[in-house]
């Protein structure tokens, strides 16, 4: 890429606003102050966007990375000769659990996690599989089966199959699950602050209770630029992948 | 050499193969036909373990496949099928390094043997080795199927109907380029197929299967000769039968020294191609060339049924 096609490149632009919003969300105090000239402080006063950020993230990271590795555990294993009878209940629950609405997800997992950080680590963790789970299922069976027969019969082993092969060209339709679960976690979090946990969400629900619209309006739009440039950082990450893989 | 003794498949009380027993000798083309469902395809997957027998033994250079784990009894043998199943992922040279790279090959021998598939197979390296199946058509696909073949240099070359899905003028290519491949290497070649002149053309051996038995087992010349029953003479080509025999024939084993008039066949052609020229020009003799094009001699009407 040329350094000029470099600055026209909305990622940057992207990165540079969210990074504006994070730590100098301050500066538009002014602005705030006189659009909402009855709220005091204009700007949300708890832990700074930074902070709250850190939060989210790390609920989002956590919860998507162990949502992934048992999604596309699950996936593999009923794959396998030896887990084909898991594969219709898996596709079942995987199309079944997609029905519930993450909010009512959240909701469940209060009573039986309590309040903080881990019913919502609880939620997003499961929730998050579901998507995971239903396209590497789709993914690895998609591969064609006439290449896995061309492989066992040139004596590849069934752990070399599914390294080399059938992961490798799963891999956009794999990546493609693990997309949704992380757009649909960064949101999801944000409801995790109605049962105590500390994320982005925080400032919207607190101002939705004390009537401050502009703390709301300060946490949607963080949260709404997290979730924008992390779903552009898949579709470049999707790219990538697609210039190494899937060329079937 | 390739021996199946008493080889029977069966799933339940559904039996695909029973008894099947016959043997291809070392350096020999064998193929493989009958109708759909016969059990031709699941013969030739039995012998690479990609089904397992139920009863019998098969042995492949005098081992029984058996006493190997299947996936070093695959390395060793040649495998090649009507869907290619190139992968995707992998440029033509890493599809073709497969199994090479498998047995662990260094990286120098492969890159040498990788060349030598290019030239044993016309195909151009600098304009395929780094492409992506996909960018190939059908016919270059399956040339690179066979070349990954045969990559290891395996002893054996097992291939299901592998010119099935191809265009006839490409299929006839390949086919060519088949026989001239066996000649060049001296491979064990067990070919399945449902394409009598396929099998007539390329196998040394022909075996006939039906309904998971052999039905007769033998040369070209003596299957069309002496077809062991109805069923065998009526798959072979029934009415026409006369003129499969016909093509297993050359111009050259049949040439006189006389001279004929007209333009000339080539001296290496079947005899149905000289059959043919004789019916369109309305003669019964026709003046043959050698492979220089020049003058060889002719060849007469009556000679072809001599």
């Amino acid at each position: 890429m040329s350094k000029r096609s470099l600055w026209r490149d909305p990622l940057i632009w992207l990165s540079a606003l969210f990074v504006f919003f994070l730590v100098g969300m301050s500066l538009l105090r002014p602005v705030f102050a006189w659009a909402f000239p009855t709220i005091q402080p204009p700007i949300y006063g708890g832990d700074s966007f930074l902070m709250l950020w850190l939060f989210h993230a790390g609920l989002v990271i956590v919860s998507s990375l162990a949502a992934a590795i048992v999604g596309v555990g699950a996936a593999i294993v009923a794959t396998r000769k030896a887990g084909e009878e898991f594969r219709p209940l898996l596709e079942a629950l995987a199309t079944i659990g997609q029905t519930f609405p993450p909010a009512a997800v959240l909701a469940i997992s209060v009573p039986a996690f309590g309040y903080g950080a881990v019913p919502t680590f609880m939620a997003l963790f499961l929730y998050g599989i579901l998507p995971v789970l239903k396209n590497s299922l789709a993914g690895i069976a998609g591969v064609p089966e006439a290449v896995r027969d061309a492989g066992t019969g040139m004596g590849l082993t069934p752990w070399q199959i599914l390294r080399d092969i059938e992961l490798p060209l799963a891999a956009p339709t794999i990546l493609a699950g693990i997309r949704i679960s992380v757009i649909v976690n960064i949101g999801t979090a944000a409801i995790g602050s109605t049962v105590g946990a500390i994320t982005l969400g925080t400032p919207i629900i607190g101002g939705l209770v004390s009537d401050k619209i502009s703390y709301v309006i300060q946490g949607a739009i963080v949260i709404g630029l997290f979730a924008i440039l992390t779903d552009m950082l898949f579709e470049r990450l999707d790219q990538r992948l697609r210039q190494f893989a899937a060329r079937a | 050499m390739i021996e199946l003794q008493h080889v029977g498949k069966s799933y339940g009380d559904k039996t695909i193969i029973a008894d099947l027993s016959f043997t291809v000798e070392r350096g020999a083309f064998c193929a493989v036909i009958g109708p759909s469902g016969s059990g031709k395809s699941t013969s030739l997957r039995l012998i690479n373990r990609l089904i397992d027998l139920t009863s019998g033994t098969i042995r492949v250079g005098g081992e029984d496949i058996m006493s190997l784990p299947p996936e070093q009894l695959r390395r060793r043998i040649g495998y090649a099928i009507q869907s290619v199943g190139l992968f995707p992922h992998w440029t033509i040279e890493d599809n073709i390094a497969t199994v090479p790279r498998l047995l662990k090959w260094s990286e120098a021998k492969v890159k040498q043997r990788v060349e030598e598939l290019f030239a044993l197979l016309q195909l151009d390296p600098a304009t395929t080795r780094l492409k992506y199946p996909h960018q190939l058509s059908g016919g270059q696909q399956q040339r690179i199927g066979v070349a990954r073949a045969l990559a290891a240099d395996p002893d054996i070359l097992l291939m299901d109907e592998p010119f099935g899905a191809l265009d006839p003028l490409t299929r006839q290519s390949l086919r060519t380029e088949l026989a001239r491949i066996h000649k060049a290497t001296g491979k064990t070649i067990l070919l399945v197929t449902h394409d009598i002149d396929e099998a007539l053309e390329l196998g040394d051996v022909i075996a006939i299967l039906r309904d998971g038995k052999l039905v007769q087992f033998g040369t070209p010349a003596d299957i069309l000769a002496k077809p062991a029953n109805d069923f065998v003479r009526d798959f072979m080509g029934g009415a026409s039968l006369g003129l499969k025999l016909l093509s297993l024939g050359h111009v050259r084993d049949h040439l006189r020294p006389d001279a004929a008039e007209g333009i000339a066949v080539p001296a290496d052609a079947p005899l149905t191609e000289a059959l043919s020229q004789m019916v369109l020009r309305r003669t019964d003799r026709l003046p043959v060339k050698d492979t220089n094009g020049k003058p060889a001699g002719s060849i007469f009407l009556s000679d072809l049924v001599g």
